[in-house]
Formats: C-alpha cells, structure tokens, sequence
C-alpha cells in the first residue's frame, strides 16, 4: 500500500476506473480500493472532485420547466386520444 | 426452463399482473395522470438538449407523450416508468428530429477513435485542468448547456442520461438501444470533450489564465 514504486500504476488504475467508480458502477472491492487511493493521493483526488463538480453543475445547468402551453398542448392531444378510442 | 421462470415470479409481480388485469382504463388514464404527467418538466429538459431548439423540444414531448399513452397497457407497473418514457423519447428524437435537422456534424462518432488509449490520459491532459476547478462555479449555466449543445448527438444524450438524469449504465443502454460498452466510450469521450469545451470558455471569458 506505501510501496513508491506502485504510485504511478495506482494512479493510472485509480484514473482508469474513477469515471466508472464516480457512476456508482464499480464493486465493493474496486470501489474500497479507490477510496483508499483517493485519500492518499491528492492528484487523484482533486481530479475526483473535478469530475464532481462538472456533474453537479451540468444537473445545476439543465433544469427546465416545461412551459404551461405544453402541459396544455399534452393535455389535449391525450383527451383527443381518449375521445377516439 | 419454463418452471424456472414461474418459480421466480415474486407475490409483488403476481399481484401486479393481477392488478394489471383488473385495471380499468378509467384506472389506466388516472395512473398515467398521477405517475407520467409529473415526469413533463425532466422530459423537455431532455428534448431540450437532444434538439437544442424549444419548438422543437415541444413538439418531441407531445408525441412522447402521445405514444406513451396509446401504449401505456405494454408499461409493467413497478418497473422503472421514467426509463420506459426516456426510451420513447429517444427513439422518437432519433428517428423524426435527428433525420429532419440533418445536421452533417452529427454523424455517429463512435468508433472513429479508440478510447481506450485515451483512458490512460495523464492528470494534466484532460482539457480542464483540476487546479481550475473553482472556475467551473463561475460558468454560466448558459455556456454549459451551450458546450454540451457542440457535442454530437450519441455523447450529448449519454452524458445528459447519466450526469443529469442519474441513469445506471444498464438503464442507459436500454433507452439508446445499444451495448453498455458503447455508453461507457460515449460517456467518456462527452465527458472529455465537454471538458476540453469548457476549458476553452473559461479561457475565453478569462476564468482562468493561459498556459500553466
């Protein structure tokens, strides 16, 4: 785990599966094992925190409402559907 | 097989074919009511981005809508409905608004580079650097949604599934219709180019400075 000569593959086998492990779509282990490289390893880290960040901001960014003509708009294609059935 | 098949059917599913059964369309009509017409606003927020027009947004998510209706008795109750409408909604925007808009750069961009080889990318080569990450907070949600609009199609719609929407990559694969391999490399490949765009916006409104 403290082994210098292993940092670089670690860091290259951390970035190789964060996107995975940030998507909630790595295991236990893998994930364990991530965590605890993430903690030690501030480039990794903050390249974690990265991706985070651009994720909460692209969910910040697309919020919509749909305007209340469509509401209206589906609404009434619907009733037009029901009407000829 | 067959045996297999009954012997894992849980009480929940057994009761919920039965309820399927008993349902009247007065039922029907209400539980669409109650269950899909909430879920309008994420559904043109995603025709939004998928068309990059409001009109057009609009128009995809009255026959979304319309489809989803004339065959919400195929919708099996307790399974993800928010999946099953996203799937109506992409199929609609591939095969009307992608062929009318025409647009020559959005040809499929799979396969056109190995991602594989971009995977092992250093901590400095992802066009946004970390170091710059506070300037990601001063970037309007305008040149967001502009940046993930330059993307092609495939990447635009995996990235929005996932980062917005919170898709699983399995949930993911069947809305687009397509192997989870090829959502992770559309997911990948967006991801990074919408990074490399940003960086470039935020260098143009002069968020962070040039060079190192």
């Amino acid at each position: 785990m403290t082994d210098q000569p292993d940092e670089r593959c670690q860091c290259e086998e951390a970035l190789a599966k964060l996107e995975e492990y940030l998507d909630s779509e790595v295991g236990e282990l893998d994930a364990g094992r991530l965590r605890e490289h993430l903690a030690s390893c501030t480039s990794c880290y903050s390249e974690a925190e990265l991706e985070q960040r651009l994720r909460a901001l692209l969910r910040r960014s697309c919020l919509e409402t749909a305007p209340e003509t469509l509401r209206i708009r589906v609404r009434t294609s619907i009733t037009v559907l029901r009407a000829s059935r | 097989m067959s045996e297999q098949g009954e012997g894992s059917e849980t009480v929940a599913e057994v009761a919920e074919q039965e309820h399927a059964r008993e349902e009247s369309q007065a039922e029907r009509d209400q539980r669409f009511e109650d269950e899909a017409m909430p879920l309008i606003d994420q559904l043109y927020g995603a025709a939004l981005r998928m068309t990059r027009n409001p009109a057009d947004a609009e128009d995809l998510v009255q026959e979304t809508f319309a489809k989803a209706y004339a065959a919400f008795h195929q919708y099996k109750p307790g399974t993800n409905l928010k999946a099953w409408l996203y799937r109506i909604l992409t199929n609609s925007f591939i095969n009307t608004y992608r062929k009318k808009q025409r647009e020559p750069l959005q040809s499929n961009a799979d396969d056109i580079e190995d991602w594989q080889e971009a995977r092992a990318a250093s901590h400095t080569s992802r066009g946004l650097r970390s170091a710059e990450a506070e300037a990601l907070d001063l970037i309007g949600d305008d040149v967001i949604k502009q940046a993930l609009s330059e993307l092609p199609d495939d990447f635009r719609m995996a990235v929005y599934l996932a980062d917005v929407e919170g898709f699983a990559y399995k949930e993911i694969a069947e809305i687009m219709d397509t192997p989870i391999g090829t959502v992770m490399s559309r997911l990948h490949r967006g991801r990074r180019q919408l990074r490399t765009l940003l960086a470039d916006h935020a260098r143009d409104l002069g968020l962070v400075r040039e060079g190192r």
